[in-house]
């Protein structure tokens, strides 16, 4: 069935934890979706990735029916997790919270490569250092 | 009522990594926020008794690069119900009644009830290509006949092929979900069919006939299916075909004629053609 798009919603939401909370009640209710069917095939679907935020996009139709694309974890989450670390800098900045190898900034760029507006690798390896360094986090990139 | 506070940053442009801003509201603990693109904007909500977040929130927006920060309060309510108040009982041709499980309805006598819940399967009664088929159901003899609903959505014309009367209904979608929300809606509507899920006519047994096929998808899949649909079809059968856009009618009408139908009826509304065709 060929669909008229109503309205496209992006939300970043914790893996397996989504509740009719903000920000998902007031983002999804006034488009008209099914949420709790919404939420429940969100949790199911990203119970494995919990701990990290995962963009969904979530595309409203005109008859109100809806598709969801789930995306990579956010980039800096991925960074997290590369570098084996908790969290970034509580001061960006002033503070390190240590070093990004190339290769592991080509991993994470290689992972989000998809999500990013980024033609190839090496541009999406900018973009990841970039995200690196608002965290606190200097980058051999 | 308590409320809760909407704090959105407006950004120049969209950022190369929206993770840059998730980052600053993540330094607050807070991990759920809302984008978009156009404008470009980042919001999240800080909860009743997280007020003193507030400002070094703010703060550290507009440090990061926001323009400016916008604040609201947004006063907390059921928002696991909210999206139902979109859909109410809609009257669909002259006796179709289209109701949502939680909403009551008195029916005339004449009605024919679907109870259906939205999701996200295709047809809710509100396209269209939907009504379209169920208006033209409505004059179609379904008594004693065998019906195959090709890309069955929530199932909603199957149920109708039921409550019409069909003896036999199968249902096919290739989409998981809909197969499962086509279940769940015989189930609802207490009728009874079998749904399988694949391409087309390929899951349902081999040599079955159908007196009637109802086919609401799209125009390319249709234009596909029609060598199957003229084999799976008894001579003096109906195809009644949906969601073709006026463009792409002739290219339908085309290949459906060529596998031997012929055209008896045919509506447009709101730009949707729906058409029912015999073999």
């Amino acid at each position: 069935m060929a669909k008229k798009v109503s309205t496209v919603v992006k939300l970043n939401i914790p893996a397996g934890k989504g509740t009719p909370a903000p920000p998902v009640g007031p983002a999804l209710g006034q488009a008209g979706i099914n949420m709790m069917e919404f939420l429940k095939k969100f949790n199911e679907m990203t119970s494995k990735q919990m701990g990290y935020v995962l963009p969904v996009t979530i595309t409203v139709y005109e008859d109100r029916s809806y598709s969801f694309i789930v995306k990579q974890p956010l980039t800096s989450d991925l960074i997290r997790q590369a570098m084996k670390i908790k969290k970034g800098s509580s001061n960006p900045g002033t503070e390190s919270a240590g070093r990004l190898s190339k290769d592991k900034c080509r991993e994470v760029a290689e992972k989000k490569m998809a999500d990013l507006n980024a033609n190839d690798i090496d541009a999406a390896m900018k973009i990841v250092a970039g995200t690196a360094r608002s965290m606190g986090i200097d980058t051999d990139v | 009522m308590s409320s809760w506070i909407e704090v959105k940053a407006k950004l120049s442009s969209t950022p190369e990594d929206w993770a840059v801003w998730t980052e600053i509201f993540g330094h607050f603990e807070i991990f759920g926020t809302v984008q978009t693109d156009d404008p470009p904007t980042m919001s999240a909500y800080l909860a009743p008794g997280q007020v003193d977040k507030l400002k070094p929130l703010c703060d550290a927006l507009l440090e990061g690069g926001a323009y400016s920060v916008e604040k609201r309060s947004v006063v907390e309510e059921n928002w696991a119900e909210t999206w139902k108040q979109f859909f109410k009982p809609t009257r669909i041709g002259e006796n179709w009644i289209v109701r949502p499980t939680w909403e009551k309805f008195s029916p005339n006598p004449c009605d024919r009830v679907i109870v259906l819940d939205p999701g996200q399967a295709f047809g809710t009664g509100d396209h269209p290509t939907t009504r379209g088929c169920l208006e033209f159901m409505e004059d179609i003899d379904f008594r004693g006949k065998a019906v195959a609903d090709i890309g069955c959505g929530t199932g909603i014309l199957g149920v109708a092929a039921k409550l019409l009367g069909a003896p036999l209904v199968r249902a096919v979608d290739v989409d998981t979900t809909s197969v499962e929300s086509c279940r769940q809606n015989a189930q609802r509507n207490g009728v009874c069919f079998e749904v399988f899920e694949g391409l087309g006519f390929e899951p349902l047994p081999e040599e079955e006939t159908f007196d009637i096929v109802i086919s609401n998808i799209i125009s390319a899949a249709l234009i596909k299916l029609a060598p199957s649909a003229a084999k799976r079809v008894s001579p003096g059968g109906i195809w009644l075909v949906s969601g073709i856009i006026p463009a792409n009618w002739p290219d339908v009408l085309e290949a459906a004629e060529k596998a031997g139908f012929k055209l008896e009826d045919r509506k447009v509304e709101d730009e949707w053609v729906t058409a029912l065709l015999r073999r």
